[in-house]
């Protein structure tokens, strides 16, 4: 849905601000429930997620801004939220905000609050986590609290249900703006800020001087209204950030001030769980011990437990398959809807296990605080990389998909360390390589062998996901040498306190990834089954009806017995003289050096656009029925796996998926970029030239390691 | 021209940066040298006259973790230099 749909703009929207940390997408989920829609803002993959709100006789838009700790941006997505409420034609302009701040994080939530205030708008103090101020017995008067400020104020928690209901009553009503500014601008600046006023007639006096001293462009200011405003202080760089740095000095020193009056500490605070917590988790051995484990914890479920759910997936669409087939004639129309369409759908909707319980895991890892310890640890082994801890979270998130990794960058300050994580983001497997992965490995595993608690084929998988980290480690340090990139920007970064996960946001945020998955890359999987079924059903004329008579007569000679496997022979035949074989061939001898044939070839043509394509492309490939599997019982993929394992290669009769070549394709797939949204938001995030740049070294870098894979593997057995 | 009041490094003798700190110590942060660093912590609420609290150091010997007020922030030690503390 178009986002202009959803936001109509005689509803008053309210923004939801805060500290990261404090609390803001659960707060959003509670309030809005399922009654929203996540879409990108304008120009950046940022997420946007907006909420239409139905409370009492009154409807209002709900939006949900980048967690900020100040209105001077130092990120992309903290710019998102300072341009959205400083920008007045912003499509997402809020007519009032809530501000959300943690409980015992107040003296920053409430010098940020002030700071919203004094851009003018009308606003709300909202205190989450109030039960975790509680538990150290200390005391918040909200009252006083919303006396000194002059505006609303409300003790809530969301993982208690606590004050939500007063909170929706409040939006209700609008609050009226503030009166006064906290801010005192040096009088000095009176006069600059009356010229300022001309190229932002709307603004207060506070805008016009947040305006004056940043450095960033506006889309909503022409440029040369911009240059003039900033030729008009004659400030230098040092200087607005000293002046910045003073502001947010002033409003500490005002906060502190407040809390002195309204806030009732113990003399002697209670110890933290968290530190007896840390120190499990920090450990130097058992630290990496945990994040080591909760890997492999992550790997199995995708290996072993998405199985079941996938199983049904499986059996479900097969029965409706046969559900068709039974219903319809046989015709070119019921080939396209079973092997095109659904199968098409099949290939997107089997993901969908694995992407959910990778969701699943990431996002407890976020939301108890187990992630900034993750960065904490992996800091010093990621540096001499050109990462810091920071590029741990995409790097991570990698494990699930590139494209929000990617996008998760935003959150990195300096641009070249960002542009380098960008860029290794595609070695980390990803969720999409697992069917890949799965069925490679299936073809020289049996699914019996274990190790210890731990399934053979899953200790495979673990390996070749830190074969990816390892290369994304080795070409991060190529990129660091290349652009010449030392990290000098400061790395600051909170450890927040280790809270229970919320389930139903969880369960929320889940169910979120797993529907823009299937809208997203389902678009793109669907579109390529069908094309590729075009190709491997039709193919040059003269040649299909020359292989039509030649069988024709065969069968018509042959007695009854023989008739099935000529018929399957025949079928086998039209099958490589189809357009895909045709296209697989003609790069067979590229692709000969790896072991792979104009099968594989097809396979990897078709699943440059999304690499998950290789298993669909790989089941039309071999599709038709061989009679004498007819009894079999098994799943589609068993039967895949046995009909690859029986594929022997035609001049020299030794099997077309030896170890070598297996192999091969697991490194060829581990390394190779094929996925054309990684492509997009790449594009769209660095530029073209990153893009091609990516994809170029991806594609070299997988071709010549899987050509070596092969050689020595070759080598090595004989 | 805007004067503004800026913040001269002074070191006064019994300070010592915090990358010096041993696992336990508490102080106060008398002074933060730099504008970049200064902001990032008064974005997270911490500035001088601060009581801190050395939490502990990451298992490779960076970065440092330290507890200002009530809030656990993780720093590189190389920007650790730059922040005076009086020891308690």
């Amino acid at each position: 849905m178009d986002y202009s749909e959803i936001k109509s703009t005689s509803l008053s929207t309210v923004a939801l601000v805060g500290n990261p940390n404090s609390g803001k997408s659960s707060l959003f989920n509670i309030l809005s429930g399922l009654n929203q829609r996540v879409g990108n803002f304008p120009g950046v993959t940022v997420e946007r997620k907006l909420a239409k709100l139905h409370l009492g006789d009154r409807d209002l838009n709900l939006i949900d801004l980048p967690g900020v700790n100040s209105l001077y941006p130092k990120s992309e997505d903290e710019r998102i939220t300072s341009d959205v409420l400083s920008q007045a034609g912003n499509l997402d302009h809020p007519n009032r905000v809530l501000v959300l701040t943690d409980a015992t994080q107040l003296r920053r939530g409430i010098a940020f609050c002030m700071q919203v205030m004094d851009m003018g708008f009308p606003t709300t103090l909202v205190v989450n986590m109030i039960d975790l101020l509680e538990a150290e017995n200390m005391k918040l008067d909200t009252a006083k609290l919303s006396g000194h400020l002059g505006i609303p104020v409300f003790e809530i928690s969301v993982l208690k249900n606590r004050g939500i209901a007063e909170l929706k009553q409040h939006l209700t009503h609008d609050p009226p703006p503030p009166s006064a500014p906290f801010l005192q601008i040096p009088p000095a600046f009176r006069a600059m800020l009356e010229e300022v006023g001309q190229f932002l007639p709307q603004a207060n006096d506070f805008q016009r001087y947040r305006r004056l001293l940043l450095n960033s462009s506006d889309e909503h200011i022409p440029p040369m209204d911009l240059e003039r405003i900033r030729q008009l202080g004659k400030l230098t760089p040092k200087v607005r950030q000293q002046l910045i740095n003073n502001e947010l000095l002033v409003r500490l020193d005002r906060a502190d001030e407040i809390l002195e009056d309204v806030l009732m500490a113990p003399p002697t605070p209670a110890k933290r769980r968290t530190e007896q917590v840390d120190r499990l988790f920090t450990h130097p051995v058992w630290g990496y011990v945990i994040f080591v484990g909760i890997l492999l914890l992550i790997f199995q479920s995708i290996f072993a437990w998405a199985e079941y759910p996938m199983s049904w997936i499986e059996m479900g669409m097969g029965a409706i398959k046969d559900g068709v087939v039974a219903l319809m004639p046989e015709s070119w129309l019921r080939d396209l809807l079973v092997d095109g369409i659904i199968t098409g759908i099949e290939g997107i909707v089997i993901f969908v296990p694995q992407i959910a319980f990778l969701f699943f895991f990431i996002s407890i890892l976020e939301d108890s605080g187990y992630m900034a310890r993750a960065v904490y640890i992996m800091d010093r082994i990621m540096r001499p990389f050109g990462f810091s801890g920071r590029s741990v979270i995409p790097l991570m998130g990698g494990m699930a998909c590139a494209i929000p990794s990617i996008m998760m960058t935003r959150s990195i300050s300096s641009p070249k360390e960002r542009l380098i994580t960008i860029l290794v983001t595609p070695l980390i497997s990803c969720s999409a390589r697992i069917p890949v992965y799965t069925l490679l490995i299936a073809l020289f595993i049996a699914p019996s062998q274990e190790y210890a608690f731990f399934d053979a084929r899953g200790l495979v998988m673990t390996g070749l996901y830190f074969l990816g980290f390892f290369m994304a480690l080795m070409v991060a340090w190529v990129f660091k040498h290349v652009l010449k990139y030392e990290s000098r920007g400061v790395f600051v970064m909170e450890l927040p306190a280790y809270r229970m996960p919320q389930w139903k946001n969880i369960g929320l945020t889940v169910g979120q990834k797993s529907w823009s998955f299937i809208a997203e890359a389902g678009k793109i999987i669907f579109a390529v089954s069908i094309i590729l079924w075009v190709l491997v059903r039709f193919g040059p004329a003269e040649e299909k009806e020359q292989i039509q008579s030649t069988y024709q007569a065969l069968i018509d000679q042959a007695p009854a017995d023989q008739v099935d496997s000529l018929q399957y022979a025949q079928q086998s035949a039209l099958h490589n003289a189809s357009f895909a074989a045709v296209l697989g061939k003609t790069i067979e001898p590229v692709i000969r050096p790896l072991g792979y044939d104009w099968k594989i070839g097809i396979s990897l043509i078709t699943s440059f656009a999304a690499r998950e394509v290789f298993v669909s492309t790989m089941s039309i490939i071999y599709q038709q029925d061989d009679p004498a599997e007819a009894e079999d019982e098994d799943t589609g993929r068993l039967r895949l796996v046995q009909r690859l394992q029986k594929e022997k290669h035609p001049e020299t009769g030794k099997p077309i998926y030896s170890l070598a070549t297996v192999l091969s394709l697991l490194i060829f797939y581990a390394f190779a970029m094929q996925c054309v949204s990684t492509l997009a938001v790449t594009r769209k995030e660095a530029g073209w030239k990153w893009a091609l740049i990516m994809v170029t070294y991806l594609s070299a870098l997988a071709y010549f390691a899987a050509w070596g894979t092969h050689a020595l593997v070759s080598f090595w057995i004989g | 021209m805007v004067s503004v009041p800026t913040f001269i490094p002074r070191v006064i003798t019994n300070d010592q940066n915090l990358k010096g700190l041993a696992h336990g110590q508490k102080g106060v942060i008398t002074h933060i040298e730099g504008d970049e660093i200064q902001l990032a912590l008064l974005e997270l609420g911490i500035k001088a006259g601060d009581e801190m609290t050395h939490m502990g150091t990451a298992p490779l010997g960076d970065p440092i973790s330290i507890m200002v007020n009530r809030t656990q922030i993780c720093i590189r030690k190389r920007d650790a230099e730059n922040i005076w503390i009086t020891v308690k």
